[in-house]
Protein backbone atom coordinates (compact mmCIF):
# COMPACT_ATOMS: atom_id res chain seq x y z
CA UNK A 1 0.00 0.00 0.00
CA UNK A 2 2.79 1.99 0.69
CA UNK A 3 3.66 4.44 -2.42
CA UNK A 4 5.84 6.77 -3.20
CA UNK A 5 5.51 10.10 -5.67
CA UNK A 6 8.66 10.76 -7.17
CA UNK A 7 9.56 13.45 -9.76
CA UNK A 8 11.85 11.79 -12.39
CA UNK A 9 11.96 12.98 -16.24
CA UNK A 10 15.12 13.23 -19.21
CA UNK A 11 16.72 16.27 -19.40
CA UNK A 12 19.00 17.10 -22.45
CA UNK A 13 19.55 19.21 -25.71
CA UNK A 14 18.04 18.17 -28.56
CA UNK A 15 19.39 16.94 -32.07
CA UNK A 16 16.86 18.01 -34.02
CA UNK A 17 14.47 20.92 -34.00
CA UNK A 18 11.50 18.94 -35.09
CA UNK A 19 9.66 18.25 -31.65
CA UNK A 20 7.16 20.65 -30.36
CA UNK A 21 6.87 22.09 -26.26
CA UNK A 22 3.57 20.74 -24.96
CA UNK A 23 2.66 23.53 -22.91
CA UNK A 24 3.28 26.24 -26.07
CA UNK A 25 3.34 24.81 -29.05
CA UNK A 26 6.24 25.95 -30.48
CA UNK A 27 9.29 23.94 -31.61
CA UNK A 28 12.26 22.96 -29.39
CA UNK A 29 15.72 24.31 -30.97
CA UNK A 30 18.67 22.59 -30.87
CA UNK A 31 20.36 24.88 -28.56
CA UNK A 32 17.36 24.44 -25.87
CA UNK A 33 17.36 22.51 -23.58
CA UNK A 34 14.46 20.50 -23.62
CA UNK A 35 12.62 17.99 -21.14
CA UNK A 36 10.93 14.62 -21.74
CA UNK A 37 8.79 12.94 -20.04
CA UNK A 38 6.44 10.16 -20.72
CA UNK A 39 2.81 10.32 -19.75
CA UNK A 40 0.84 6.97 -19.98
CA UNK A 41 2.32 5.65 -23.39
CA UNK A 42 2.79 9.44 -25.05
CA UNK A 43 6.24 10.99 -24.49
CA UNK A 44 5.59 14.26 -23.66
CA UNK A 45 8.78 17.89 -24.67
CA UNK A 46 8.74 20.45 -22.86
CA UNK A 47 11.50 23.89 -23.37
CA UNK A 48 12.67 23.83 -19.70
CA UNK A 49 11.30 26.99 -18.79
CA UNK A 50 7.99 25.46 -20.05
CA UNK A 51 8.05 22.57 -17.52
CA UNK A 52 6.18 22.21 -14.24
CA UNK A 53 6.57 19.07 -12.54
CA UNK A 54 3.37 17.43 -11.30
CA UNK A 55 3.59 17.19 -7.55
CA UNK A 56 4.67 19.84 -5.68
CA UNK A 57 7.99 17.72 -4.31
CA UNK A 58 11.64 18.29 -4.06
CA UNK A 59 13.24 17.03 -6.98
CA UNK A 60 16.45 14.38 -6.34
CA UNK A 61 18.68 14.40 -9.00
CA UNK A 62 19.04 10.59 -8.95
CA UNK A 63 15.35 10.28 -10.46
CA UNK A 64 16.59 12.25 -13.30
CA UNK A 65 18.36 11.42 -16.47
CA UNK A 66 20.43 14.04 -17.83
CA UNK A 67 22.53 14.84 -20.19
CA UNK A 68 23.74 17.62 -21.10
CA UNK A 69 27.11 19.99 -21.77
CA UNK A 70 28.38 22.34 -19.10
CA UNK A 71 26.37 25.51 -20.03
CA UNK A 72 23.54 24.02 -20.02
CA UNK A 73 24.32 21.90 -17.05
CA UNK A 74 24.69 25.00 -15.12
CA UNK A 75 21.10 26.88 -16.44
CA UNK A 76 19.59 23.37 -15.77
CA UNK A 77 21.16 23.66 -11.97
CA UNK A 78 19.80 27.13 -11.52
CA UNK A 79 16.25 26.04 -12.21
CA UNK A 80 16.58 22.84 -9.99
CA UNK A 81 17.81 25.23 -7.13
CA UNK A 82 15.14 27.04 -7.84
CA UNK A 83 12.77 24.40 -7.69
CA UNK A 84 13.74 22.56 -4.99
CA UNK A 85 14.01 25.84 -2.50
CA UNK A 86 10.10 25.73 -2.24
CA UNK A 87 10.60 21.85 -0.32
CA UNK A 88 12.26 20.22 1.83
CA UNK A 89 14.02 17.56 1.13
CA UNK A 90 12.45 14.25 1.21
CA UNK A 91 12.95 11.55 4.74
CA UNK A 92 14.02 8.33 3.34
CA UNK A 93 11.92 6.82 6.12
CA UNK A 94 8.41 8.30 4.82
CA UNK A 95 7.21 6.62 2.25
CA UNK A 96 3.57 7.85 1.41
CA UNK A 97 1.60 9.20 -1.62
CA UNK A 98 0.67 13.31 -2.01
CA UNK A 99 -2.82 13.75 -2.36
CA UNK A 100 -4.95 16.98 -2.84
CA UNK A 101 -5.07 18.82 0.12
CA UNK A 102 -7.86 21.38 1.62
CA UNK A 103 -7.48 21.81 4.99
CA UNK A 104 -4.33 22.88 6.97
CA UNK A 105 -2.63 25.38 4.85
CA UNK A 106 0.59 24.08 4.72
CA UNK A 107 3.63 23.00 2.29
CA UNK A 108 2.38 19.36 1.43
CA UNK A 109 6.19 18.32 2.34
CA UNK A 110 5.70 19.62 5.95
CA UNK A 111 1.98 18.65 6.00
CA UNK A 112 2.67 15.00 6.00
CA UNK A 113 5.73 14.81 8.51
CA UNK A 114 3.26 17.35 10.73
CA UNK A 115 -0.36 14.60 10.34
CA UNK A 116 2.31 11.81 10.96
CA UNK A 117 3.70 13.07 14.09
CA UNK A 118 0.09 14.35 15.09
CA UNK A 119 -1.45 10.53 14.78
CA UNK A 120 1.36 9.76 16.62
CA UNK A 121 -0.55 11.30 19.90
CA UNK A 122 -3.56 9.10 19.08
CA UNK A 123 -4.80 5.83 19.59
CA UNK A 124 -5.17 3.30 16.81
CA UNK A 125 -9.17 3.46 17.49
CA UNK A 126 -8.69 7.13 16.35
CA UNK A 127 -6.96 6.30 13.10
CA UNK A 128 -8.42 3.39 12.35
CA UNK A 129 -12.00 4.15 12.89
CA UNK A 130 -12.17 7.60 12.34
CA UNK A 131 -9.74 9.61 10.77
CA UNK A 132 -8.47 6.86 8.23
CA UNK A 133 -12.26 7.46 6.41
CA UNK A 134 -12.21 10.79 6.40
CA UNK A 135 -10.00 11.86 3.55
CA UNK A 136 -7.72 9.84 0.82
CA UNK A 137 -4.83 11.67 2.35
CA UNK A 138 -5.63 10.72 6.14
CA UNK A 139 -6.23 7.17 4.66
CA UNK A 140 -2.75 6.97 3.41
CA UNK A 141 -1.41 7.78 6.41
CA UNK A 142 -3.01 5.08 8.27
CA UNK A 143 -1.18 3.16 6.58
CA UNK A 144 2.13 4.75 6.68
CA UNK A 145 4.67 1.88 8.10
CA UNK A 146 6.86 4.99 10.19
CA UNK A 147 3.49 5.71 12.02
CA UNK A 148 2.80 2.20 12.62
CA UNK A 149 6.49 1.60 14.19
CA UNK A 150 6.42 4.91 16.02
CA UNK A 151 2.78 3.52 17.44
CA UNK A 152 4.23 -0.04 18.12
CA UNK A 153 7.42 1.27 20.09
CA UNK A 154 4.85 3.50 22.12
CA UNK A 155 2.26 0.90 22.94
CA UNK A 156 4.51 -2.16 23.45
CA UNK A 157 7.75 -0.71 24.44
CA UNK A 158 9.54 -2.33 21.68
CA UNK A 159 11.43 -1.16 18.11
CA UNK A 160 9.68 -2.31 15.18
CA UNK A 161 12.20 -2.60 12.42
CA UNK A 162 11.23 -3.62 9.25
CA UNK A 163 7.96 -2.84 6.26
CA UNK A 164 5.71 -4.40 8.40
CA UNK A 165 4.99 -2.47 11.44
CA UNK A 166 1.34 -2.21 11.16
CA UNK A 167 1.00 -6.02 10.78
CA UNK A 168 3.11 -6.61 13.57
CA UNK A 169 1.06 -3.66 15.95
CA UNK A 170 -2.14 -5.66 14.79
CA UNK A 171 0.08 -9.49 15.82
CA UNK A 172 1.08 -8.36 19.01
CA UNK A 173 -2.12 -5.84 19.98
CA UNK A 174 -3.78 -9.28 19.65
CA UNK A 175 -2.08 -12.03 20.99
CA UNK A 176 -0.25 -10.41 23.58
CA UNK A 177 -1.20 -9.79 26.94
CA UNK A 178 -1.91 -6.06 28.07
CA UNK A 179 0.08 -6.32 31.34
CA UNK A 180 3.12 -9.11 30.53
CA UNK A 181 3.22 -8.43 27.32
CA UNK A 182 3.82 -12.43 26.81
CA UNK A 183 1.57 -14.47 24.46
CA UNK A 184 -0.80 -16.90 25.98
CA UNK A 185 -3.53 -19.39 25.22
CA UNK A 186 -5.73 -18.58 27.94
CA UNK A 187 -6.67 -15.25 28.19
CA UNK A 188 -9.37 -13.21 28.60
CA UNK A 189 -11.18 -10.77 26.68
CA UNK A 190 -10.83 -7.57 28.29
CA UNK A 191 -13.42 -4.97 27.12
CA UNK A 192 -12.72 -1.76 28.96
CA UNK A 193 -9.27 -2.13 27.29
CA UNK A 194 -10.46 -3.83 24.52
CA UNK A 195 -6.96 -5.74 24.80
CA UNK A 196 -6.51 -9.46 26.62
CA UNK A 197 -5.38 -10.40 29.48
CA UNK A 198 -3.46 -13.53 30.43
CA UNK A 199 -5.38 -15.69 32.82
CA UNK A 200 -2.12 -15.45 35.40
CA UNK A 201 -2.25 -11.66 34.97
CA UNK A 202 -5.85 -11.80 35.27
CA UNK A 203 -5.65 -13.88 38.88
CA UNK A 204 -3.50 -11.24 39.73
CA UNK A 205 -4.44 -8.68 42.56
CA UNK A 206 -3.57 -5.62 40.06
CA UNK A 207 -6.03 -6.65 38.04
CA UNK A 208 -9.21 -6.39 40.65
CA UNK A 209 -11.84 -4.44 39.84
CA UNK A 210 -12.43 -1.30 41.84
CA UNK A 211 -15.40 0.75 42.11
CA UNK A 212 -15.61 4.50 42.70
CA UNK A 213 -16.17 4.28 46.07
CA UNK A 214 -13.71 1.91 46.96
CA UNK A 215 -10.98 4.52 44.93
CA UNK A 216 -11.84 7.51 47.03
CA UNK A 217 -11.53 5.39 49.67
CA UNK A 218 -8.29 3.58 48.84
CA UNK A 219 -6.74 6.67 47.45
CA UNK A 220 -8.45 9.30 49.22
CA UNK A 221 -8.76 11.04 45.89
CA UNK A 222 -11.80 12.42 44.01
CA UNK A 223 -12.93 10.34 41.21
CA UNK A 224 -13.41 13.17 38.41
CA UNK A 225 -9.33 14.09 38.82
CA UNK A 226 -8.33 10.51 37.27
CA UNK A 227 -9.84 10.54 33.81
CA UNK A 228 -10.97 6.48 34.09
CA UNK A 229 -12.97 4.66 31.71
CA UNK A 230 -15.64 2.58 33.78
CA UNK A 231 -17.46 -0.98 33.21
CA UNK A 232 -20.71 -1.50 34.48
CA UNK A 233 -20.97 -3.94 37.16
CA UNK A 234 -23.35 -6.43 37.22
CA UNK A 235 -26.07 -5.51 38.83
CA UNK A 236 -26.25 -1.98 36.79
CA UNK A 237 -25.15 0.53 39.37
CA UNK A 238 -21.31 -0.11 40.47
CA UNK A 239 -18.54 1.73 38.30
CA UNK A 240 -15.25 -0.67 38.03
CA UNK A 241 -12.35 -0.36 36.98
CA UNK A 242 -9.08 -1.98 37.01
CA UNK A 243 -6.44 -1.26 40.20
CA UNK A 244 -3.52 -1.33 37.44
CA UNK A 245 -5.25 1.51 35.89
CA UNK A 246 -6.59 3.26 38.63
CA UNK A 247 -3.03 3.39 40.17
CA UNK A 248 -1.49 4.78 37.18
CA UNK A 249 -3.97 7.48 36.71
CA UNK A 250 -3.58 8.34 40.57
CA UNK A 251 -0.03 8.50 40.06
CA UNK A 252 0.04 10.60 37.46
CA UNK A 253 -2.73 12.87 39.44
CA UNK A 254 -0.38 12.97 42.29
CA UNK A 255 2.75 13.71 40.17
CA UNK A 256 1.28 16.56 38.85
CA UNK A 257 -0.12 18.16 41.69
CA UNK A 258 3.66 17.62 43.45
CA UNK A 259 4.89 19.47 40.47
CA UNK A 260 2.63 22.28 40.39
CA UNK A 261 3.01 22.62 44.14
CA UNK A 262 7.18 22.44 43.97
CA UNK A 263 6.59 25.29 40.79
CA UNK A 264 4.47 27.47 43.69
CA UNK A 265 6.73 27.13 46.40
CA UNK A 266 9.66 28.17 44.18
CA UNK A 267 8.16 30.87 43.12
CA UNK A 268 6.90 32.11 46.09
CA UNK A 269 9.83 31.00 48.29
CA UNK A 270 12.81 29.94 46.16
CA UNK A 271 14.26 26.80 45.57
CA UNK A 272 16.07 26.58 48.66
CA UNK A 273 13.15 26.85 50.85
CA UNK A 274 13.22 24.44 53.36
CA UNK A 275 9.47 23.45 52.37
CA UNK A 276 10.32 23.36 48.87
CA UNK A 277 12.78 21.28 48.97
CA UNK A 278 10.68 19.08 51.44
CA UNK A 279 7.61 18.55 49.14
CA UNK A 280 10.24 17.72 46.23
CA UNK A 281 11.51 14.88 48.22
CA UNK A 282 7.27 13.47 48.22
CA UNK A 283 7.60 10.09 46.75
CA UNK A 284 4.26 10.53 45.25
CA UNK A 285 4.68 6.44 44.59
CA UNK A 286 4.85 5.62 48.19
CA UNK A 287 1.23 7.92 49.63
CA UNK A 288 -1.03 4.55 50.23
CA UNK A 289 -0.46 2.24 53.37
CA UNK A 290 -2.80 0.03 52.58
CA UNK A 291 -3.64 -2.42 55.16
CA UNK A 292 -5.81 -6.07 55.05
CA UNK A 293 -8.60 -4.75 53.50
CA UNK A 294 -9.09 -1.24 51.60
CA UNK A 295 -11.42 0.31 54.33
CA UNK A 296 -8.72 0.76 56.77
CA UNK A 297 -6.45 3.48 55.47
CA UNK A 298 -3.48 5.01 57.27
CA UNK A 299 -1.46 8.17 56.29
CA UNK A 300 1.60 7.79 55.76
CA UNK A 301 3.89 7.75 58.69
CA UNK A 302 6.15 10.63 57.31
CA UNK A 303 3.10 13.22 58.20
CA UNK A 304 2.79 12.34 61.69
CA UNK A 305 5.65 11.56 63.27
CA UNK A 306 9.26 12.40 60.83
CA UNK A 307 7.98 16.19 60.00
CA UNK A 308 6.04 17.88 62.50
CA UNK A 309 5.00 20.92 60.55
CA UNK A 310 1.00 21.77 59.57
CA UNK A 311 1.78 22.97 56.66
CA UNK A 312 3.34 20.26 55.31
CA UNK A 313 0.78 17.90 56.90
CA UNK A 314 -1.83 19.77 54.31
CA UNK A 315 0.51 19.92 51.32
CA UNK A 316 0.86 16.11 51.86
CA UNK A 317 -2.64 15.51 51.85
CA UNK A 318 -3.49 17.89 49.03
CA UNK A 319 -0.94 16.11 46.81
CA UNK A 320 -2.77 12.58 48.14
CA UNK A 321 -5.98 13.91 47.51
CA UNK A 322 -4.77 14.99 43.98
CA UNK A 323 -7.03 18.44 44.76
CA UNK A 324 -5.33 21.92 45.05
CA UNK A 325 -7.86 24.96 44.96
CA UNK A 326 -7.32 28.75 45.64
CA UNK A 327 -8.43 28.17 49.42
CA UNK A 328 -6.83 25.60 50.66
CA UNK A 329 -3.31 27.10 48.69
CA UNK A 330 -4.14 30.23 50.94
CA UNK A 331 -4.41 28.34 53.98
CA UNK A 332 -0.86 26.41 52.72
CA UNK A 333 0.76 30.15 52.87
CA UNK A 334 -0.77 30.95 56.28
CA UNK A 335 0.57 27.78 58.00
CA UNK A 336 4.60 28.21 56.27
CA UNK A 337 4.14 31.42 57.40
CA UNK A 338 3.63 29.97 61.06
CA UNK A 339 6.00 26.89 60.96
CA UNK A 340 8.88 28.91 59.53
CA UNK A 341 8.54 32.42 60.92
CA UNK B 1 28.39 33.57 29.14
CA UNK B 2 24.70 34.75 30.32
CA UNK B 3 23.00 36.31 27.34
CA UNK B 4 22.78 35.85 23.58
CA UNK B 5 20.90 37.65 20.54
CA UNK B 6 18.48 35.71 18.60
CA UNK B 7 17.69 37.47 15.67
CA UNK B 8 14.35 36.72 13.83
CA UNK B 9 13.37 36.53 10.35
CA UNK B 10 12.46 40.33 10.45
CA UNK B 11 15.88 40.94 11.83
CA UNK B 12 14.73 42.19 14.71
CA UNK B 13 17.14 41.29 17.86
CA UNK B 14 16.20 39.88 20.86
CA UNK B 15 18.25 39.16 23.82
CA UNK B 16 17.73 35.93 25.85
CA UNK B 17 18.96 34.15 28.59
CA UNK B 18 21.79 31.08 27.37
CA UNK B 19 19.95 28.74 29.21
CA UNK B 20 17.55 28.26 26.48
CA UNK B 21 19.91 26.28 24.91
CA UNK B 22 18.41 23.68 27.88
CA UNK B 23 15.16 23.42 25.33
CA UNK B 24 16.39 24.12 21.61
CA UNK B 25 18.84 21.40 20.18
CA UNK B 26 19.56 24.01 17.36
CA UNK B 27 20.56 26.91 20.08
CA UNK B 28 22.35 24.12 22.28
CA UNK B 29 24.37 23.41 19.09
CA UNK B 30 25.41 26.83 18.44
CA UNK B 31 26.36 27.42 21.15
CA UNK B 32 29.69 25.32 21.03
CA UNK B 33 31.35 27.51 18.75
CA UNK B 34 29.81 30.75 19.48
CA UNK B 35 31.78 33.74 20.05
CA UNK B 36 30.19 36.64 22.55
CA UNK B 37 28.20 39.35 20.93
CA UNK B 38 27.62 37.37 18.09
CA UNK B 39 23.79 37.27 16.85
CA UNK B 40 21.95 34.00 16.25
CA UNK B 41 20.29 34.52 12.88
CA UNK B 42 16.80 32.03 12.82
CA UNK B 43 16.01 32.66 9.48
CA UNK B 44 13.03 30.43 9.69
CA UNK B 45 11.36 31.96 12.89
CA UNK B 46 9.23 35.22 13.11
CA UNK B 47 9.30 37.94 15.52
CA UNK B 48 5.34 36.68 16.50
CA UNK B 49 6.85 33.09 16.68
CA UNK B 50 10.05 34.07 18.87
CA UNK B 51 8.32 36.00 21.08
CA UNK B 52 5.76 32.70 22.57
CA UNK B 53 9.02 30.30 22.08
CA UNK B 54 10.80 32.90 24.49
CA UNK B 55 7.37 33.19 26.76
CA UNK B 56 7.22 29.73 26.92
CA UNK B 57 10.58 29.12 27.94
CA UNK B 58 10.64 31.67 30.63
CA UNK B 59 7.59 30.66 31.97
CA UNK B 60 9.24 27.02 32.49
CA UNK B 61 12.45 28.58 33.85
CA UNK B 62 14.54 27.26 30.66
CA UNK B 63 13.78 23.45 32.03
CA UNK B 64 12.35 20.92 29.97
CA UNK B 65 8.25 20.55 31.44
CA UNK B 66 6.81 17.45 31.65
CA UNK B 67 5.58 16.54 27.75
CA UNK B 68 1.78 16.62 27.10
CA UNK B 69 0.09 13.12 27.39
CA UNK B 70 0.84 10.33 24.94
CA UNK B 71 -1.62 9.09 23.54
CA UNK B 72 -3.37 12.03 24.60
CA UNK B 73 -6.37 10.96 26.49
CA UNK B 74 -9.28 13.43 26.17
CA UNK B 75 -10.25 16.56 23.44
CA UNK B 76 -9.55 18.86 26.20
CA UNK B 77 -5.75 19.58 26.14
CA UNK B 78 -6.01 20.62 29.88
CA UNK B 79 -6.44 17.03 30.57
CA UNK B 80 -3.23 16.04 28.44
CA UNK B 81 -0.21 18.71 30.19
CA UNK B 82 0.76 18.78 33.70
CA UNK B 83 1.15 22.40 33.69
CA UNK B 84 -2.18 23.94 32.82
CA UNK B 85 -0.43 27.65 31.49
CA UNK B 86 0.55 25.19 28.92
CA UNK B 87 -3.39 24.32 27.85
CA UNK B 88 -3.96 28.43 28.32
CA UNK B 89 -0.72 28.85 26.40
CA UNK B 90 -1.58 27.01 23.13
CA UNK B 91 -5.39 27.23 23.47
CA UNK B 92 -4.68 31.01 22.77
CA UNK B 93 -3.42 30.18 19.33
CA UNK B 94 -5.53 29.66 16.25
CA UNK B 95 -4.78 26.45 13.74
CA UNK B 96 -2.85 28.36 11.77
CA UNK B 97 -0.92 30.07 14.49
CA UNK B 98 0.05 26.43 16.28
CA UNK B 99 1.38 24.81 12.43
CA UNK B 100 3.78 28.55 12.03
CA UNK B 101 4.70 27.46 15.68
CA UNK B 102 5.63 23.84 15.01
CA UNK B 103 7.28 24.48 11.71
CA UNK B 104 9.09 27.41 13.92
CA UNK B 105 9.85 24.90 16.82
CA UNK B 106 10.86 22.11 14.41
CA UNK B 107 13.47 24.41 13.08
CA UNK B 108 14.83 25.36 16.66
CA UNK B 109 14.97 21.51 17.40
CA UNK B 110 12.47 22.32 20.61
CA UNK B 111 10.94 18.67 21.14
CA UNK B 112 8.88 19.91 24.60
CA UNK B 113 7.19 22.64 22.60
CA UNK B 114 6.28 20.95 19.15
CA UNK B 115 4.94 18.24 21.28
CA UNK B 116 2.42 20.35 22.99
CA UNK B 117 1.32 21.85 19.79
CA UNK B 118 1.11 18.50 18.09
CA UNK B 119 -0.94 17.35 20.81
CA UNK B 120 -3.28 20.34 20.61
CA UNK B 121 -4.30 19.58 16.56
CA UNK B 122 -4.30 16.18 17.94
CA UNK B 123 -6.89 16.79 20.21
CA UNK B 124 -8.84 18.24 17.39
CA UNK B 125 -9.18 14.58 15.74
CA UNK B 126 -9.83 13.18 19.34
CA UNK B 127 -13.23 11.57 19.61
CA UNK B 128 -14.86 13.72 16.21
CA UNK B 129 -17.01 11.87 13.69
CA UNK B 130 -15.64 11.32 10.30
CA UNK B 131 -18.26 13.29 8.97
CA UNK B 132 -17.41 16.26 11.79
CA UNK B 133 -13.79 16.10 10.63
CA UNK B 134 -14.37 16.48 6.67
CA UNK B 135 -16.79 19.77 7.67
CA UNK B 136 -14.66 21.13 10.24
CA UNK B 137 -11.36 20.83 7.65
CA UNK B 138 -13.46 21.63 4.47
CA UNK B 139 -12.58 18.02 2.87
CA UNK B 140 -14.78 18.03 0.20
CA UNK B 141 -13.01 14.67 -1.67
CA UNK B 142 -15.54 11.68 -0.97
CA UNK B 143 -14.77 7.73 -1.37
CA UNK B 144 -17.05 6.47 -3.31
CA UNK B 145 -19.35 3.30 -2.33
CA UNK B 146 -16.82 0.60 -2.85
CA UNK B 147 -13.73 2.51 -1.29
CA UNK B 148 -15.96 3.10 1.62
CA UNK B 149 -16.46 -0.77 2.08
CA UNK B 150 -13.19 -1.20 1.48
CA UNK B 151 -12.06 0.91 3.93
CA UNK B 152 -14.49 -0.81 6.73
CA UNK B 153 -12.81 -4.02 5.54
CA UNK B 154 -9.37 -2.71 6.29
CA UNK B 155 -9.30 -2.59 9.69
CA UNK B 156 -12.03 -5.01 10.67
CA UNK B 157 -10.03 -5.59 14.08
CA UNK B 158 -10.42 -2.29 14.97
CA UNK B 159 -13.90 -1.60 14.45
CA UNK B 160 -14.42 -4.83 16.24
CA UNK B 161 -12.63 -3.61 19.34
CA UNK B 162 -14.49 -0.19 18.82
CA UNK B 163 -17.86 -2.06 19.30
CA UNK B 164 -17.28 -3.85 22.42
CA UNK B 165 -17.92 -0.34 24.06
Amino acid sequence: MDTIFTISFSVGLPKTSSTVCFNCHKKIQRSEIRVSKKKYDRQLYFHLPCYTPEHNLFILVSNLTIDLDENSGLIFENWLNSWNSHFLPPDPNISIAWNKTKSFEVPKCKRLRLLINVFEFLTYQDICCNLASVSKEFYEISWNNYLWGALFQRDFNKLCEGNECRKLYIDTFFNCCTRCGISSNKYIRCTLLKRIICKNCFESKSCELLDKNTIKRVYGINTKYLNLKYHIGNNGNRRLCYKFLVEAAVKERRGMIKNKVVQLLSDKYGSNHDMTKIVSSIDTNDMDQIRKTYYKITYHPKISNEIPYESYKMIYSAIRNGGLNFARLSKIYDLIKKDFP
Amino acid sequence: MSEITLVSKEGTKIQISSQFSNLSGFIHNILQDYQQNEDISLASVSFINLQMILEYAVHHNFQVPQPPRCPITSPNIADNVSDPWDAEFVNRLNEDQIIDLVTATNFLDMKSLMDLCLAKIACMFKYKDIETLRKEYGITEEFTAEIEEKLKSDFPWAMEAESND
